[in-house]
């Protein structure tokens, strides 16, 4: 079958309907936490299965329903210079893309096409996800036949001719960066809990659990009973102590699966001057991001992740959102799950050439931080501490006392894993308590600068850097003066002379 | 065009350092709007003494004395505040002077700007002021804004940086 290059509307094959079926699938699942709350609903309103199948087989009904609407309202046209889409079932929308704002033309087989050699054509328009179009349920022959089309009339255009040229000097091969193995993306799972917010949905459950345990309990015979009278505490101690194990494994479990569900088969290549990043287990997810875009490196090391000696990193690019006039949402970031420090050094080194990634390097700030945190924190607290004795006594007191020390140290922690240096003209800042949180960026891609320096810090000669990037913000404190002014003009002669573009 | 253009220091436009340069003052009716607008507020206490009861004024009575007085204090503060503000222009950054003790100087490079304002509220109307807002890609909270210009010298300062070569246009 060839591609019609006509001006003809054409409609997609039935099966479409499967792939939009799934896709609204999986919007619905991606809002878990709610089910979570129409699970307790269904528990507490003590529905059974008779009421469950039937509003379940209705919910796939509407969506079936929804679903041959969208596929009956979907068109598109293939024409000799770019493509149109006609969607919508009450809001219609309609997008054109110009082969020549094309950035990525994928074939995607999601696994229930599989069998019967169906595959999904996806176009990427220029750099952000809302331009991007499906095709569902093409064969697979056709879907290699349109990609074709696209990119032989790519190549005829007057603008492939610049980007021909510029793979050609860029020598167009790609390159692999990093793979990750099941096991790592076990432990970023692990590590990296984000299932612990699922507690504020289950909150609620929690008291029909204790009245659970409570009727298990009674339901044992009074000598339970009484066994429990002498030793209450301590049952009732390891029992809440084994319901949070129980409740950290159930998390734990929770995350992996998410984490294996999204970072499957985890991939990152660098083809033509963009990052691409390819993982999952059931449909594959792919994010670009073009080279120049990417504003600032970021290394994650929690204190989980302490313990494994592994770490994130997060390729930054810029906040869409933060342009004036432009619609798209955030640009996706670029996550690096559970590396370790020296595949993080050859990354950054990758994004950032000539980026030397030691923790040798880093200097401290002023101890005016620790100084500051005495005058501030600890001193204020011991002084309550000291009135508090006169009037309640001497337990209070220490309890003041002790916890005037932990601030201490908190702060003490704080200020050692504070750091930073310039390299080249890269800037690096290390943040953190017991993990730590590390930006590299380059001087030229700065937005704005804050220079800081209230009259106590004059009198210490010390003042504060504020850098504004497009992809965050970053503080730098109690720098010495004259440190502080020789990397603000830095980046301002970077950044207005240098020439470079940030994006 | 010509006379729109607002007076620049030739000695600030090469100086090479940023601490070297000398901040050009706001202009004068600037603290005194601030101050006039923080005002309006007061308007809202008849309102107010209307709604609560007689015992409650009866102990307002004793607090007056010190709430006028922080009050005034107040009003001193925002005005000293806004007169400390100062703003300079080079060839290729615009900076921002702000605060009386904790002293911050925002500088923004021209070469990263996306747009440019010139926005005038009511009051600010009615004094003849206007304000110059510059955004970059460092989001909404991170716009540069310089308020209390006289309305020509915000149109000057705009067209100027517009002529600048370093916008980016984008």
């Amino acid at each position: 079958m060839k591609p019609v290059a006509g001006e003809a509307w054409q409609r997609l094959s039935p099966f479409a309907i499967v792939f939009f079926s799934m896709r609204g699938f999986s919007h619905v699942l991606n809002l878990y936490p709610a089910l979570i709350g129409v699970f307790v609903t269904a528990s507490y309103l003590d529905w059974g299965l008779n009421h469950i199948v039937p509003l379940a087989l209705s919910a796939l009904a509407l969506l079936i329903l929804f679903s041959s609407l969208y596929y009956l309202n979907f068109y598109y046209v293939l024409a000799k210079d770019r493509f149109l889409v006609r969607t919508g079932v009450l809001s219609k929308n309609r997008v054109e893309l110009p082969f020549n704002k094309i950035q990525n033309v994928s074939i995607k087989q999601p696994f229930y096409y599989r069998p019967f050699n169906l595959a999904v054509l996806s176009i990427d328009g220029a750099g952000s996800t809302a331009n991007e179009i499906n095709v569902a349920a093409l064969t697979l022959e056709q879907a290699r036949d349109i990609k074709q089309f696209i990119k032989l009339n790519l190549e005829s255009s007057v603008d492939a001719e610049s980007v021909q040229q510029e793979e050609k000097e860029l020598g167009a091969s790609e390159e692999s960066l990093i793979d990750r193995s099941n096991m790592d993306i076990v432990l970023h799972g692990f590590t990296h809990n984000r299932a612990w917010f699922l507690l504020v949905f289950i909150a609620p459950a929690i008291g029909q659990l204790e009245q659970v345990l409570g009727s298990i309990v009674q339901s044992y015979s009074t000598q339970f009973d009484s066994w429990l009278q002498h030793n209450g505490f301590v049952l009732a101690s390891i029992v809440v102590a084994l319901l949070f194990v129980v409740l950290i494994l159930f998390f734990s479990m929770l995350s992996i699966a998410g984490s294996i569900f999204a970072l499957y088969n985890y991939r990152l290549r660098y083809d033509k001057n963009t990052y691409i990043r390819k993982s999952g287990l059931l449909n594959r997810y792919e994010i670009q991001v073009r080279h120049s875009r990417i504003q600032s490196v970021l290394y994650h090391m929690n204190w989980l992740d302490c313990l494994f000696k592994r770490l994130v990193m997060v390729l930054e690019p810029f906040n869409m959102q933060a342009i004036q006039g432009q619609p798209s949402g955030l640009m996706k970031k670029i996550l690096v799950p559970s590396i370790e420090v020296r595949d993080f050094s050859r990354l950054a080194q990758h994004v950032f050439p000539g980026l030397i990634f030691n923790e040798a390097l880093f200097k401290p700030i002023s101890s005016y931080y620790l100084i500051r945190t005495l005058y501030f924190a600890v001193l204020p607290l011991l002084l309550v501490s000291v009135v508090l004795f006169f009037k309640f006594g001497l337990a209070v007191f220490f309890a003041g006392l002790i916890s005037s020390i932990l601030v201490y140290l908190y702060y003490r922690q704080k200020y050692q894993r504070y750091g930073w240096y310039v390299n080249g003209e890269y800037v690096v800042v290390r943040k953190g308590f017991i993990g730590k949180k590390i930006v590299c960026f380059p001087m030229h891609k700065i937005q704005q600068v804050h220079f800081l320096q209230s009259h106590f810090l004059k009198r210490r000669k010390l003042a504060s850097v504020r850098f504004v990037l497009a992809s965050r913000t970053i503080d730098v404190l109690y720098l010495e003066e004259g440190e502080a002014r020789a990397i603000v003009n830095a980046c301002l002669y970077d950044a207005e002379f240098s020439g470079k573009s940030w994006m | 065009m010509e006379k729109s253009i607002p007076p620049i220091n030739n000695e600030v436009l090469i100086s090479p350092v940023f601490e070297s340069i000398t901040p050009q003052r706001l202009s004068r009716e600037y603290p005194w709007l601030t101050v006039f607008s923080a005002q309006l507020i007061l308007l809202i206490l008849p309102v107010l003494l209307f709604f609560l009861d007689e015992q409650f004024i009866e102990h307002l009575r004793y607090l007056a004395p010190f709430v006028a007085a922080a009050w005034l204090g107040l009003s001193a503060f925002m005005y000293l505040h806004c007169r400390a503000k100062g703003y300079q222009l080079r060839d290729q950054d615009v900076s921002l002077y702000l605060g009386l003790v904790f002293k911050k100087t925002i500088i923004q490079p021209i070469s990263r700007l996306q747009h440019i304002e010139v926005t005038q509220g009511p009051l600010e109307r009615m004094f003849g002021l206007a304000t110059l807002k510059l955004f970059s890609a460092g989001g909404a909270s991170h716009s540069l804004t310089i308020p209390g210009l006289k309305k020509e010298t915000a149109e000057g300062l705009r067209e100027h940086i517009l002529d600048s070569k370093g916008l980016a246009v984008e």
